[in-house]
C-alpha cells in the first residue's frame, strides 16, 4: 500500500478536491438547491477537541470567508478559519472509503475515527 | 460571607450525617448559561450525557482536555424556562468562560459570570429535603436527587447529592442569603464551618479544586468515575478517558487514609522505602476521632487495608469509604 503525501495548500486558502467538489454538487442536486455552497466549519467536541462540520448551505453568513474552488463555493467562518486554513478536503469513496476526507496541517492529533483533532 | 453564628465543627459534621448542615458557598463559581445550544455545547465538552437531562434536572459532569485532564467539575442545573446555571469550583469563572468561548463557534451560547450577584448555601443531611419543603411552604414536597426547583422566583434549589448523602445547593441573591441562613436554622439545620466541610469530603472520598483537583489530574484517578458516562460517545477527551478504563492503565487514585499520628497535606507517603503517595487534605482529628486524610496513592496501594509509612513518623492505611 502507498501513502500520497498531499499537495502543498497555500495557508490563507482552504481547497476542495475535483471528487469532492463533485460529490457536494451531487448531494446538492439531490436536494434540489440551485444555489448552494459548501459550509466548511468546525465545532467543539469529538475525542480530541475540535469536529469537522461540513453542510450544504444556499449562502455564506456575514462571518464567512468565501473561496471558489473547483466550481462550488466554501463558506468558511472566520472564527473557524484560524484552525482550517491551508486544508484539502477531500473524497474517499468505494467499500473501505471514509467519505469526506480532512488533511489540516494545523491538526496537532487527530482521533482515531479521523473526524476529530486537536491543535 | 453568610454570619456563621453558631458554628460548631463536630456538631456540624454530626447534623449532616443525622439531620442537616449548611455550608458556605458563595466562593463557588456561578455561570448563567443562555442559549439554544448551551447543553449541547456542555454535553459535547464533558463526561456525563446531559443531552438527557431534562428542565428541571440537575447533573454533574467533568469538564476535559483532550488529554483527559479536569478543567473543572461543574453541576449543571437545567431549571425550568430560565438559562441553565453552572456551579463550577472556587475561582474557576474564568477558566470556565474562557474554554467555552475557545469551542464556541457558530453556537448559540452566550455564558456570563454571576458569582458576584449571586450568594450560596450548600444544605447537607437526610432533613435537608424536608427543610426545602418548609422553605417552599409545601411540606408534603420532596425534592428528588438529580432535581431543581425555585422558591418564590429567585431561590435557586438544585439536589446533588455529591457526597453520597443528600446535598441541596440554594443559589440565591447576596442580599436574601443572611434571611436564608437564619431560616434554615430556625428549622433545625446547624450552620457548618471549612472543617466539617473538609472532614465530610474526606470521609466520603469526594475531592476539591486546589486541594485534589488540577489540571494535571484526570476523574479516573480523582474518584469520579460516577460522573462518567461510558455509553455517551464522542467528547472532549472521550478517548483517553475510555482508553485509561479499557487498557486499566490509571496510575494514582485518591483514597482516604487513617494514620495512628497527626497528618500534614503534603506529606509524603511510603511502601518500601519508596513515595507512593502524598496526603493532601486532612480532616480535624476532633471532629472524626481520628487522624484521617485524602491522599494520592500510585497503582498497587490503593486497595483497603494496604500499609504505608508517612514520612517524618507514623502508619497509615487505606480505608474502605465511606466512613461513619
Amino acid at each position: 500500500m502507498t501513502t500520497q503525501t498531499p499537495p502543498a495548500i497555500p495557508i490563507n486558502t482552504v481547497k476542495i478536491t475535483e471528487k469532492a467538489a463533485s460529490k457536494v454538487k451531487e448531494f446538492a442536486l439531490a436536494k434540489a438547491m440551485p444555489q448552494f455552497g459548501l459550509k466548511v466549519s468546525v465545532k467543539g467536541g469529538g475525542c480530541s477537541g475540535l469536529t469537522y462540520v461540513l453542510d450544504i448551505v444556499d449562502g455564506p453568513d456575514e462571518a464567512d470567508k468565501v473561496i471558489h474552488d473547483e466550481g462550488i463555493e466554501l463558506y468558511v467562518p472566520k472564527k473557524a478559519f484560524v484552525y482550517l486554513a491551508g486544508m484539502l478536503l477531500d473524497f474517499s469513496d468505494g467499500l473501505n472509503g471514509k467519505g469526506f476526507t480532512f488533511s489540516n496541517p494545523n491538526a496537532k492529533k487527530t482521533c482515531g475515527c479521523g473526524t476529530s483533532f486537536s491543535v | 460571607m453568610i454570619p456563621v453564628t453558631k458554628s460548631h465543627s463536630r456538631a456540624a459534621y454530626q447534623a449532616a450525617l443525622g439531620g442537616a448542615a449548611f455550608f458556605d458557598g458563595s466562593h463557588l463559581t456561578r455561570i448563567e448559561h443562555r442559549g439554544a445550544d448551551a447543553l449541547d455545547l456542555l454535553h459535547r465538552l464533558s463526561t456525563n450525557d446531559l443531552l438527557s437531562l431534562g428542565e428541571g434536572g440537575v447533573r454533574r459532569t467533568v469538564i476535559t482536555t483532550a488529554e483527559a485532564r479536569i478543567v473543572d467539575v461543574v453541576t449543571v442545573v437545567r431549571r425550568k424556562g430560565r438559562p441553565i446555571l453552572l456551579i463550577g469550583s472556587a475561582g474557576a469563572a474564568q477558566r470556565l468562560l474562557e474554554w467555552l468561548d475557545k469551542f464556541t463557534f457558530a453556537e448559540d451560547s452566550e455564558p456570563r459570570d454571576r458569582s458576584s450577584e449571586l450568594a450560596q448555601l450548600t444544605l447537607v443531611g437526610p432533613e435537608s429535603p424536608r427543610m426545602i419543603a418548609s422553605l417552599a411552604g409545601a411540606e408534603d414536597l420532596v425534592l428528588p436527587g438529580g432535581a431543581c426547583g425555585e422558591i418564590a422566583g429567585n431561590l435557586v434549589v438544585a439536589r446533588t447529592d455529591a457526597l453520597g448523602i443528600p446535598v441541596i445547593e440554594l443559589v440565591s441573591q447576596q442580599s436574601s442569603v443572611g434571611d436564608l441562613a437564619r431560616e434554615l436554622e430556625k428549622s433545625g439545620a446547624v450552620a457548618a464551618d471549612r472543617a466539617a466541610w473538609d472532614a465530610l469530603r474526606v470521609a466520603r472520598g469526594a475531592p476539591e479544586w486546589g486541594s485534589e483537583l488540577d489540571e494535571r489530574v484526570n476523574p479516573h484517578e480523582a474518584n469520579l468515575n460516577g460522573l462518567i458516562d461510558f455509553q455517551k460517545g464522542c467528547y472532549v477527551g472521550q478517548e483517553v478517558v475510555a482508553r485509561l478504563d479499557t487498557y486499566d492503565k490509571v496510575q494514582r487514585r485518591l483514597v482516604t487514609v487513617r494514620c495512628d499520628t497527626p497528618l500534614v497535606s503534603g506529606a509524603a507517603l511510603a511502601a518500601e522505602g519508596r513515595k507512593v503517595g502524598e496526603v493532601r487534605t486532612v480532616a480535624a482529628p476532633e471532629i472524626l476521632d481520628a487522624h484521617v486524610a485524602l491522599a494520592f496513592v500510585r497503582r498497587g496501594h490503593w486497595d483497603p487495608g494496604t500499609r504505608l509509612a508517612v514520612a517524618g513518623g507514623g502508619n497509615a492505611a487505606v480505608v474502605s469509604l465511606p466512613l461513619a
